[in-house]
């Protein structure tokens, strides 16, 4: 009678503990699915930037955090787009043609950027979470876990929370600032999150993603995950560059940087952008903080001296900006830091 | 790419006219604009109905005719010699050529005139475009794959 009494109140503590189960227990879940679970199936993430939205849907095929395929399924303009991340890089081939390049930086490393990082601010108090009523996700049973950014005691960071103590980490911040919210769906049987939003500031932008076809534990050959035969791999795209002076030599200008750069800032992209005139192209040199990011840009525009006059950047929720000219020369600064801090890299530009 | 260079290059796309990364710009900039899709299909129509048009077939025996009548005529000056050699390209294609070029022109002209005269409007242009490709590459960090990426890479391909 003991024994029997014993295993109901074990069974009973099990359950008892499997229905209290934390927001922190519920992310550690997601992040073990995401880590080891063998899935593949169609996503669709739509974009949601300003009063655009810009739609993506995919095949995936992933091999826990081993190997991963995606092929671009919409839009059009992307379709036979194969993207294929093993060995730690991501690799872009368009099907059938023998060329493929590196991604020039990592996207989102989704269980540990956000999944762990979440149980990390969560734990440390900066992050609050709600469990919402479970939903229906493809069928199966989802808890709804909703994750907002907040200070104890003070009013929510305006630019998301920078690593922990890095002043001891210089160099490169490892994290991305949290977004500002993030609602997760995640399946209550396997723990793999079936549909997210995260909202990056209060009001925009925003990015939804959902699985809209799953199949758990399919049969994933090693091809998948390899590119095709003979196709060789360059390291960026063609208006992707390294360094400023490959940028350079590629506008025909030189390129002018600032000499004041916030604590911990880094250079993540250097891209150039054809715009609708021909005569010129926008080079975009993007920077990340642990603060936030900001991108600076430059543009020549030969023979329209003095017509440039500085707009007021359009209304963005969290989002400032400055813009000038010089001569021929167009600059503009667009970030999530502070006003003060925008102008000041602005000041050591000029 | 924005909705005025879309308008400004439409004809260049539809006549494939344009570089590999100027017609993946207007492909996406096609693929998230609805108003400027409408006025893609509508060149493209355009364009397609001026290739159809028949060509008028001449009667018989109206080149010997002619040629009659030429030779009875006095010699033309040089510019009216010029004319009466054009006047043998058959008249619909030729119609339909100045109909598409008055369109393009127009739209063309526009655009020029727009861009010259608001300066604002210009530079406006130009802070929103910065606005936006920030934002996609601030969402792109964020994107569950890489297929954020593509979002701002459209032109390095």
């Amino acid at each position: 009678m003991r024994s029997l009494l014993a295993l109901f109140g074990l069974v009973l503590l099990t359950g008892t503990a499997w229905v209290q189960d934390t927001p922190a227990r519920w992310l550690q879940r997601a992040a073990q699915a995401e880590k080891t679970l063998s899935v593949a199936g169609v996503r669709l993430t739509e974009f949601q930037i300003g009063n655009r939205t810009e739609r993506i849907r995919e095949r995936f095929w992933r091999r826990g955090e081993e190997a991963i395929r995606i092929e671009v399924l919409e839009p059009e303009s992307f379709r036979d787009d194969v993207m294929i991340f093993r060995e730690g890089r991501w690799v872009r081939h368009k099907l059938g043609t023998q060329e493929a390049y590196e991604i020039p930086f990592l996207p989102v490393q989704w269980s540990d950027d956000l999944l762990e990082r979440a149980t990390e601010l969560l734990q440390a108090g900066v992050l609050s979470a709600e469990m919402r009523s479970e939903e229906s996700v493809l069928g199966r049973s989802a808890v709804v876990l909703q994750l907002r950014l907040e200070r104890p005691g003070g009013r929510p960071p305006r630019f998301g929370v920078p690593p922990r103590r890095p002043e001891e980490a210089p160099g490169p911040p490892r994290k991305r600032p949290f977004p500002f919210r993030a609602t997760l769906w995640i399946d209550k049987a396997t723990g793999l999150c079936l549909k997210h939003e995260l909202e990056l500031r209060p009001g925009a932008p925003v990015v939804r993603s959902e699985i809209v076809r799953l199949d758990l534990n399919p049969r994933l050959t090693a091809d998948l995950f390899q590119l095709p035969e003979g196709v060789s791999v360059r390291r960026l795209g063609e208006n992707e560059y390294r360094s400023v002076e490959e940028a350079e030599r590629a506008v025909g200008f030189r390129l002018r940087l600032p000499s004041y750069l916030p604590a911990g800032a880094v250079r993540e992209r250097i891209l150039v952008q054809p715009r609708g005139s021909r005569r010129m192209q926008m080079v975009a040199i993007r920077y990340r903080t642990p603060q936030g990011s900001f991108t600076l840009f430059q543009s020549r525009r030969p023979g329209r001296g003095g017509e440039f006059r500085p707009p007021a950047p359009p209304p963005r929720t969290e989002l400032n900006a400055h813009f000038w000219q010089e001569g021929d020369y167009w600059f503009g600064i667009v970030g999530n830091l502070p006003k003060a801090e925008i102008e000041r890299i602005a000041q050591s530009i000029r | 790419m924005n909705c005025r260079e879309c308008e400004r290059y439409v004809w260049d796309y539809v006549e494939n006219r344009l570089s590999e990364a100027e017609r993946t710009a207007m492909e996406a900039h096609l693929q998230a604009c609805s108003a400027c899709r409408i006025r893609y299909e509508s060149a493209r129509q355009t364009y397609r109905a001026l290739h159809a048009l028949p060509r008028a077939k001449a009667p018989e025996g109206l080149v010997q005719r002619v040629h009659a009548q030429i030779e009875r005529l006095p010699e033309p000056k040089p510019l009216a010699r010029w004319w009466q050699g054009w006047r043998r390209v058959a008249l619909a294609p030729a119609l339909g050529l100045t109909v598409a070029l008055l369109w393009w022109a127009t739209g063309y002209i526009q655009s020029r005139t727009q861009s010259a005269q608001s300066p604002d409007n210009l530079a406006q242009q130009y802070a929103e475009d910065c606005l936006n490709l920030h934002e996609q590459m601030e969402v792109a960090d964020w994107a569950p794959s890489p297929s954020g990426y593509l979002l701002t890479s459209y032109s390095t391909r």
